[in-house]
Parts: structure tokens; C-alpha cells; sequence
């Protein structure tokens, strides 16, 4: 295997390396939140420098099986979602991208287009993706990547449902996925490491179980930008011990907080559910929201991640089983997929039980199925919750369509007129 | 009125006289939304299935309530038709998962337009075997939805019988666009797209008949020899002829496509070599590909190459109604392979209503422009 191009990822690597070091000295309190980004890159180029097949896949697919098999995972959309909080952000990948596809494509998708036209990151070995799990840009940028650069590919075909049937014929794809891994690795799936991995990911996912039901309390314990960050980590590092000590450590603060009953903001004013997406390019306006009006973020759609940890590990069709349940289960996936229901019920659930004041729908323009649900969203939180919920457009990785500024000023007309 | 300005008049608007006619002998109508939907389940249970499209719609200012601007154009405006109650005449409605637009509009229907029967099948993304089961189970429960919801019991024989007369209108199709494959072809672009259109509009016997009148008359008819460059059109849906007007309009024409209001709709027949709802499925599944057939999207480009040959054609229009994100990704590989293989490509952007011709027209002259010159 020749050796890929790191250079990017070596950059991006560096970056975090320093942005951590910098916030460390800076404000050491939060330096945590930094880390799971920091630990992507950080794990990514190791695997770089040890020249490991690389799968380029989507971020809503869970990635034990790539650390259980000695695969580089490269997602765009998450590395995209970290890096277009960087100055230069992402402009440029998806800039080229459009010079072959409509700019009406989600913007990290577009990333991921542009970034594998570039040759600035790892050539990927391999391409794997989701059809319609949730959108149709994210179902097409693989396929066409795949046939554009004669990379092997795999699709996981989801169903519309999510009942046992469709876990069942899902599962199955899972299967016929481990033995492409095989096919392309050349090496077979160690069942052992598999089950070490899926033990780490079940125990994060017991303490994202129970941080979430820790931010029902009032005051919420747990600040925006942590739970903005966390929503994240989950999609790049599960199966890591990193990711375990990590939700651990936010868990364990958020519980002290709730025994001094004591929350995340000195005074919390607000509770805001943020129904949709979230201003991935700058997390700095959900903490200007935090000390301008002491409005925290009790919950958003994308860290609602409501799978219960994979209960019996004894065999490998139990593990996989598991597995596609969670990826079918993921936030956004389960929301886009099927029917509408599922995401007015659990948006109702969140406003309801998190006892937000607020919602904001932060319409990302690359979510069609979003924008399409935004009404009955509206009329569904008026009626069941009777609260009153905010509605912008702007690009969640491009500050182009709606800068901080923009958006903040949306913000306060809201919040000013609420208050 | 010739079997031409018949078939004609029925692509022109959404109710027609074949479907009072149906109506008046209170038969049901099912309208569906896309072509991997087997139209034989529905006529199998004496239902006469009706192809959803949005034709005449010129704004949409109900449906923009429920949908945004980056949504689907062709989507909002069905949307209006039914709120509007131009499918006042549906029983009933199926969708799929064609795309995330139509999985949204489905909601919304069932909610906002209340038609009495709907149902929603899980169509695969892939091909293989296990796809092919999963559909032919899907299939199966929406037969006993049916038959359930319409008080009608599906027979193997009345299925088998519904195959063989979508098999017939398939082959009548291909001989109707047969005439366009000859040097000077006996049908403009906008005709042919007309009479396709018309097949989702009419009960199959009636329309079978029709076309058999038309291949009639047409075979009389003296080839178009002064017709420009031989174009094929492709890319998102196109229900409305007029469409293809504004492309010929400009000096060429139209001679083939890959639409599913075009040959996608019926360029295969379904085999019946088993069980038929197996049968169904696998016909269904591998019928010529739309961008939401994530595996095989590189079968988009076998199938373009198989046309050009096929018609001898100068040049590909591909266009994507905007925010059609599949057909939108579709383009890179797309531009790719016939570049490749020296095949001219004008990609071009619209909306569904064709208020927007004058800058189609510039844009196409300037293709016929740079395909003289090539």
C-alpha cells in the first residue's frame, strides 16, 4: 500500500494540538471540551502514520468496526464539522465541489466532495454509506465518489421504519459489511477486539444516558457548548477508552453540580431546546447566549441519542445487531429517515421533559427534510407545549449564508421580545 | 380527434375525461407518486392507478406553508394542486422513500389532504437478492392493505393479468419510441412526451388502445428531416411537455431520455418467470436506475451510453430542478463519463414551472451553438 498524503490531517492535528495547549493555559476549565476533537485528529493521524487502509465514510454510521479492524476512519462530515470553526474553514472544499455539483447540496457534504477532489486528504481505500439515512445529499456524495474515483464501495440500504423487522434486514447489511471489510483489509474481523471495542462504546453510551437525564434537572448542569461538543465525540470516537473517560468526567460534573444544586450558568435564566441544527461554525454564539441572557441549552436534536447500550456482547450477531441498531437509532437519521412522527414526538419529548422556555429551530439550508417538517414542528410544540420556538435559516458550516452576527441579532429580537 | 390530440389533451391537465368516465362508474382512483411503484397491484384490485404530477400549477402560495423554498418546486407544487383540491378525484395515495422531498410531502398529504386510503412502501436502495425479498414482502403487505381498504380480493390470475397489459402498453412504448430512433423521426420530442405522460393518466386497456390508433396514424406520417441536432433529455422529473417544446423550440430535437415520465417508465418489461410478486419486485428494483438507487448509480451512466447509441445522439441536457440533490450529485460522475466518451452535456438548472423558458432557451441555443460548431 503506498503511502497516503497526511499533510492536511498532520495540519488539522497540529492545530488542535495547539488550540488545546492554548485554552489549557488560558482558561483550564474548559480545555475538556476541546478535547474529543483534539483526540479524533489525534487518533487519525496515528493511524495515518502507520499507513492503515482508510474508509472514508458517513459520520451517522458507528465506527467500532473500523477501530476494531485496523481502519483509519475518515468521516468528512465530522472532520468537516471541526474544522469549519477554523478561520479558513471549509470554504474552499466546497468551493470546489461546486464546480461539479449544485451549491443546494448540504455544505459538508460538499466538504467531503471537495476534500476528496482536492488530494489535500488520505485517498481513500474505501467508501462507505447510508442511502437516505437521513438526507439526499449525504445518500449521493458516496455513490458518486466512489464511481468518480474507482474506489470499492459499500452501501448500507436503510429502511423507512424502525421497527424489529427493519433492525432485522438492517442488521443484515451490517453483516454483509464486515465481510467487505474483510475483502478490502485482507485480514478477518478478531471478534475478541471487536467485543473490547463495543465494551468501551456500551460504556459511554451509559453515561451519555445518563448525562441527558442529568439536563431534566433545574438548573441544567451541563453548558451549551458541552453538549454541542458531545453530540459530536459520540459520532468520531465511539469504541474508544477516550470517548468512556471522557463522558465519564462530564457526567461525574454535572452530578456534583445537581447535588449542590447548583447549574452550569451562575443564573440560569432560560431554557432553550434547540430543535434542529446548531451554529457548528462558531459555538461562540451558544455561549454568548449563555452570558448575554443566562439562556443555557438543556437539549439538542442531534445529542438526543436514546440507544441503550448493546446488552449481550457474547456473540458476534448479537454485537452487529447492536451495532445497526444504533446506527439506525442515531439522531438525525432516525429523524430524517422515516416518518415525521418520530421527530415531532421526540421534539415535543425534549421541549416537554427538559422543561425548555424556548426553542430554536436553527434551519441548516442543506436539510430539505428539515425545512419540510418546520411547520408541523411549529404547530406541534405551540399545541402539545404551548412555547414559543425561534426559526432562522443559515448554514450551519458556512458563515457566508448567516454570520455569528446575523444570527445573534435573530437571537435577541427573540429573546428580547420573550423576555 | 386523432389518438395524438387525445393523448395530448389527457398530459394536459391533472383530471381528464377518462378519469370522470371512471369516476362516473364509481370506481376508485389511487393516485402514486413515482415509478418504482408497480401500477399492476392497483389495477389488479380494479383500481385505476393515476400517476401524481403537478401540470399547470403556477405558484405556490398554500403550499409554502408546509414547505420551504429549498425544497423541491415540482414537489411544492403537487403539494398546491391538493390543497387546492385538484386530486379531489384520488381514493386514495401511495408514496415511498423516493427521495427525502417526497418522504416529507407524504406527511404532509396525510395530514393536510386527508385522501381516504394512503400508504407508504419501503422501497430498497440496492438490488441484490435480499433487496428483492424485502420488496416482494412490501408488495405483499400492500396488496392486503388493499384489498382490505377497497373490499377487493387480489388474485394471482388478475395480477398476472394486470402484468400482461403493462407489459403491452411497455411494448407499444418502445415501438412509439422506435419512431424517433430513424433518421428523420416520425414524432417531435414534445409528442412523445405527451403520449408517456398520458399513460399515467388513463386507464391502461383504454390507453393500450390508443396507442395502437397511434401507431397507426403515425406510421403514415412523413419523417421530420429538417429537425437540427438529436437531443436526449434526462435528470429530474418532468411532467410537463411543454418542457420539451421550449428545447425543440430552439432548432433541434428531442429523440430520446432517461426520464421517469419518459423511457424509464417503461423500457423493461416485468418477466414473469415465478412468483409474481417476487416478479414485480425484481422488475421494479433493476429497472433503469434513478439517483436513488445508491449502489448502482454508475448504471445512470450505462444506461445514457445505451440511449446515445441507441438514437444516435449529438448531445445530453440534463436537467436538475433546483435542490433535486440526488440528480444535483448525479452530475459529477455524469460530466465525467461522457466527457469521456466525447458525448456534449449541457447541465442545466431550473425550477418546475417552465416561467423560467426564456433562460432555458438561451442557454440551449447556446448549446446547439457549440454542438454545430463541434
Amino acid at each position: 500500500m503506498t503511502q497516503k498524503n497526511i499533510r492536511e490531517i498532520e495540519n488539522v492535528h497540529n492545530s488542535m494540538q495547539g488550540l488545546l495547549k492554548h485554552v489549557g493555559s488560558k482558561y483550564p476549565e474548559r480545555k475538556w471540551m476541546y478535547e474529543p476533537a483534539a483526540k479524533y485528529f489525534e487518533l487519525l493521524y496515528e493511524d495515518l502514520v502507520q499507513n492503515k487502509p482508510v474508509a472514508w465514510y458517513f459520520f451517522l454510521l458507528t465506527p467500532e468496526l473500523f477501530r476494531a479492524m485496523d481502519i483509519a476512519p475518515f468521516s468528512g462530515e465530522y472532520a468537516g464539522s471541526v474544522i469549519s470553526s477554523f478561520p479558513e474553514g471549509i470554504i474552499k472544499y466546497m468551493e470546489l465541489a461546486e464546480q461539479h455539483v449544485p451549491d443546494s447540496l448540504c455544505a459538508i457534504n460538499k466538504y467531503t466532495l471537495g476534500a476528496a477532489l482536492s488530494g489535500d486528504f488520505p485517498y481513500p481505500d474505501m467508501l462507505i454509506h447510508i442511502a437516505a439515512h437521513p438526507c439526499d445529499s449525504a445518500s449521493i456524495v458516496y455513490p458518486v465518489l466512489a464511481e468518480y474515483l474507482g474506489v470499492p464501495q459499500f452501501c448500507l440500504d436503510t429502511p423507512y421504519l424502525d421497527d424489529e423487522k427493519s433492525h432485522r434486514y438492517f442488521a443484515s447489511q451490517f453483516s454483509k459489511l464486515i465481510s467487505f471489510l474483510e475483502e478490502q483489509t485482507n485480514q478477518k474481523l478478531d471478534f475478541d477486539r471487536l467485543r473490547q471495542v463495543v465494551e468501551y462504546s456500551n460504556q459511554a453510551q451509559e453515561y451519555v444516558l445518563k448525562a441527558n437525564e442529568l439536563r431534566k434537572e433545574v438548573p441544567c448542569p451541563i453548558s451549551s457548548r458541552s453538549s454541542a461538543t458531545a453530540a459530536g465525540a459520540i459520532l468520531g470516537l465511539a469504541g474508544t477508552p477516550f470517548l468512556v473517560d471522557w463522558y465519564k468526567k462530564q457526567y461525574e460534573m454535572a452530578l456534583e453540580r445537581v447535588q449542590r444544586n447548583e447549574g452550569a450558568l451562575p443564573e440560569e435564566k432560560l431554557r432553550v431546546a434547540m430543535i434542529w441544527s446548531s451554529t457548528f461554525f462558531d459555538l461562540g454564539v451558544l455561549e454568548w447566549m449563555e452570558r448575554e441572557y443566562g439562556a443555557v441549552v438543556v437539549m439538542d436534536l442531534l445529542n438526543l441519542w436514546i440507544n441503550e447500550p448493546i446488552e449481550d456482547t457474547s456473540s458476534l450477531s448479537k454485537i452487529v445487531h447492536g451495532l445497526a441498531s444504533k446506527t439506525l437509532k442515531a439522531p438525525m437519521g432516525r429523524h430524517g429517515r422515516g416518518p415525521v412522527d418520530t421527530l415531532l414526538e421526540e421534539v415535543v419529548g425534549i421541549c416537554r421533559d427538559y422543561k425548555a422556555d424556548v426553542a430554536i429551530f436553527a434551519g441548516h439550508v442543506g436539510c430539505k427534510y428539515g425545512w419540510a417538517s418546520a411547520k408541523l414542528l411549529k404547530d406541534a410544540i405551540k399545541e402539545e407545549v404551548g412555547i414559543p420556538t425561534l426559526f432562522f435559516d443559515f448554514d450551519a458550516y458556512d458563515p457566508r449564508v448567516a454570520s455569528s452576527e446575523t444570527i445573534k441579532a435573530k437571537i435577541e429580537q427573540f429573546f428580547d421580545t420573550y423576555l | 380527434m386523432t389518438s395524438l390530440e387525445e393523448l395530448s389533451e389527457i398530459s394536459k391537465t391533472i383530471a381528464n375525461p377518462a378519469v370522470d368516465k371512471w369516476k362516473a362508474q364509481g370506481k376508485p382512483i389511487v393516485g402514486f407518486f413515482c415509478s418504482y411503484i408497480p401500477e399492476e397491484i392497483l389495477h389488479a384490485a380494479g383500481i385505476f392507478p393515476y400517476r401524481i404530477k403537478a401540470k399547470g400549477c403556477t405558484n405556490t402560495p398554500a403550499a409554502d406553508a408546509f414547505l420551504a423554498p429549498v425544497n423541491c418546486s415540482f414537489v411544492r407544487s403537487c403539494l398546491e394542486l391538493a390543497l387546492e383540491g385538484s386530486y379531489g378525484f384520488l381514493d386514495g395515495v401511495v408514496s415511498m422513500n423516493s427521495c427525502e422531498h417526497i418522504r416529507r410531502l407524504y406527511d404532509i398529504w396525510k395530514r393536510k389532504v386527508k385522501t381516504p386510503y394512503s400508504h407508504f412502501l419501503c422501497v430498497p436502495h440496492k438490488t441484490d437478492e435480499e433487496a428483492v425479498n424485502w420488496y416482494r414482502d412490501e408488495l405483499a403487505i400492500f396488496k392486503a392493505g388493499l384489498e382490505k381498504a377497497f373490499g377487493v380480493s387480489i388474485t394471482e390470475e388478475s395480477i398476472r393479468n394486470s402484468i400482461a397489459v403493462h407489459n403491452e402498453t411497455r411494448d407499444l412504448l418502445r415501438k412509439v419510441y422506435e419512431l424517433r430512433q430513424r433518421e428523420t423521426p416520425l414524432l417531435t420530442g414534445k409528442e412523445a412526451h405527451e403520449i408517456v405522460v398520458a399513460a399515467m393518466a388513463t386507464p391502461k386497456e383504454d390507453y393500450n388502445r390508443l396507442l395502437k390508433g397511434l401507431l397507426e396514424e403515425v406510421g403514415k406520417r412523413e419523417g421530420i428531416s429538417a429537425h437540427g441536432p438529436r437531443l436526449m433529455v434526462m435528470g429530474s422529473v418532468i411532467d410537463d411537455p411543454d418542457y420539451i417544446g421550449i428545447i425543440e423550440d430552439m432548432g433541434c430535437l428531442v429523440v430520446t431520455d432517461a426520464l421517469c415520465f419518459g423511457s424509464r417508465y417503461f423500457w423493461e418489461p416485468v418477466k414473469t418467470n415465478g412468483d409474481l410478486m417476487e416478479c414485480l419486485a425484481r422488475s421494479y428494483l433493476k429497472r433503469p436506475v434513478c439517483p436513488r438507487m445508491s449502489e448502482d448509480i454508475g448504471q445512470i451512466v450505462t444506461y445514457t451510453k445505451e440511449m446515445v447509441e441507441k438514437f444516435n445522439i449529438d448531445g445530453v441536457i440534463m436537467e436538475r430542478i433546483r435542490c433535486c440533490d440526488l440528480w444535483g450529485g448525479t452530475t459529477l460522475i455524469l460530466q465525467k463519463r461522457l466527457d469521456e466518451l466525447n458525448i456534449p452535456l449541457l447541465v442545466v438548472d431550473r425550477e418546475y414551472m417552465t416561467s423560467g423558458a426564456g433562460q432555458m432557451s438561451t442557454r440551449v441555443g447556446a448549446f446547439l451553438e457549440m454542438i454545430g460548431r463541434g
